[in-house]
């Protein structure tokens, strides 16, 4: 593994119950760009975002086998704690889901947890996590008020913001924008484009235009399979698998 | 179909009528080389304004779809070279529109040097409808036979420059003959040109045939 992979991935299978869902993945994901994750609904490809921080540890008959090594650590070994994984491995959903506080107490909850009292300290990570998310300015002057009155473009970048609060080394995106507004879904890529200098994101979205927008590289899901991963710039103009091709020039999934 | 498919059909048989006018133009001046025909000529000098109409619809249909339907992969690729394709033949046509006006100008032009451009001519529409031909079949072997025709046309064009140049009633017309001849050479230039793209969209590879 070289020092500018983060993720390695190799013969990874993974079943719900007997259903296979991923079968033999292999990937290594590059430090500091931004891998989207690509293909049909039930493709694998949310479930193995899921993976990356064992979020699926916790579904009921879930089996995985193989290896996923962070930064050549593995992460099913027992002595990693799936509580320090999480937050080395942000994750963002595909609904904002604000804690029912306020702005502030929703990025500080992360760090109150680890132990963190300083106002101070809670006030500098408050504006740093917010301002990396682009939502500072927008909230600087409420950030008592309940996360709730935000909009939901607003809520989806305070979540973020969450997540960078616990300083991750890797942001998980579960189709982030799909619920959002054109303007909105363009501050979370532009925020994205941003956001790599200092974190690996990796993102599962539905919107082709958006893969090729904002990824560095793309990795083409099918029936749990990953059939095609290179540069961005190539899968989507000379894919080398026709699977890849069909899908993403709409002629099928 | 899917829209995107229906759309570049559509451009695909609008540029394969360009090419049909173009070559009509092109046969048109095979005619007037052998037998100069007034009314002849000047249609084909008509016939370019249209010919560069239809580059601006197709280029239109293009920037619909590249606006429209983001199109990714091979079906960008189409797109792309519909774009150069069209941009050739408004060339290869410009030359033909060149040769005509020439033609009325010079009337009593040599025999042989007609008979000459006339070979030249019919080698020229050869090879663009074997290259519109490969287009439309998405054939890249052929889209790489075909440049060789053009060395062909090359060689006609040298000899037949050295013929007016060492010819004593020749002489004087030498640099406006050489010009003449020399939109025949160009265009066949461009149908080279089309290969290249044809490559280009159908493996997605830059190839340069010289």
């Amino acid at each position: 593994m070289n020092a500018e992979t983060i993720f390695h991935v190799d013969h990874l299978d993974l079943f719900y119950g007997d259903k296979q869902a991923l079968k033999q993945i292999k990937m290594d994901i590059k430090r500091n760009k931004i891998t989207a994750l690509i293909g049909p609904s039930g493709c694998g490809k949310s479930t193995f975002l899921r993976c990356l921080n064992r979020m699926n540890d916790l579904v009921d008959g879930c089996k995985v086998s193989g290896t996923i090594e962070l930064d050549g650590n593995d992460i099913h070994s027992t002595q990693m704690n799936v509580v320090d994984l999480r937050t080395k491995v942000g994750m963002v959903f595909q609904k904002a889901n604000p804690f029912p506080m306020s702005i502030y107490d929703n990025i500080a909850y992360g760090p109150r947890c680890q132990g963190i009292k300083s106002k101070k300290i809670l006030d500098e990570i408050v504006e740093q996590s917010l301002t990396k998310a682009a939502l500072w300015e927008e909230v600087k002057d409420r950030l008592q008020e309940s996360a709730f009155g935000l909009s939901g473009g607003q809520q989806q970048r305070l979540c973020i913001a969450r997540a960078i609060a616990m300083e991750p080394e890797v942001i998980l995106m579960d189709e982030p924008t799909s619920a959002l507004d054109p303007i909105s879904t363009s501050k979370i890529e532009e925020m994205a484009m941003e956001l790599k200098k200092d974190y690996t994101i990796i993102i599962v979205t539905h919107n082709m235009q958006q893969a090729a927008r904002v990824s560095d590289e793309t990795a083409f899901f099918l029936m749990g399979e990953m059939v095609e991963f290179d540069e961005t710039k190539k899968i989507f103009q000379q894919p080398s698998d026709k699977r890849t091709e069909d899908y993403i020039t709409g002629r099928f999934g | 179909m899917i829209r995107i498919e229906r759309k570049l059909d559509k451009m695909e048989t609008c540029i394969m009528h360009m090419s049909e006018k173009v070559i009509q133009m092109h046969s048109s001046v095979m005619d007037v080389l052998l037998k100069p025909d007034k009314t002849k000529e000047l249609d084909i000098i008509q016939a370019d304004d249209r010919i560069n109409r239809l580059e601006e619809e197709i280029n239109d249909m293009a920037v619909e779809s590249l606006a429209l339907l983001s199109p990714v992969a091979s079906d960008l690729r189409k797109v792309i070279a519909a774009i150069k394709i069209t941009s050739e033949l408004e060339r290869i046509g410009d030359y033909a529109k060149h040769i005509a006006i020439y033609l009325i100008k010079h009337e009593s032009l040599d025999e042989k040097v007609r008979g000459a451009a006339h070979q030249m001519e019919q080698n020229l529409i050869i090879m663009l409808e074997e290259a519109m031909q490969a287009y439309m079949d998405h054939d890249s072997e052929k889209a790489f036979q075909i440049p060789q025709r053009d060395a062909l046309i090359d060689e006609q064009y040298q000899e037949l420059k050295q013929l007016v140049k060492n010819s004593d009633d020749l002489v004087d017309l030498v640099f406006g003959i050489s010009s003449m001849l020399r939109n025949i050479e160009r265009a066949g230039d461009h149908v080279k040109n089309i290969c290249e793209h044809i490559i280009y969209m159908i493996k997605g590879q830059h190839y340069d045939f010289g």
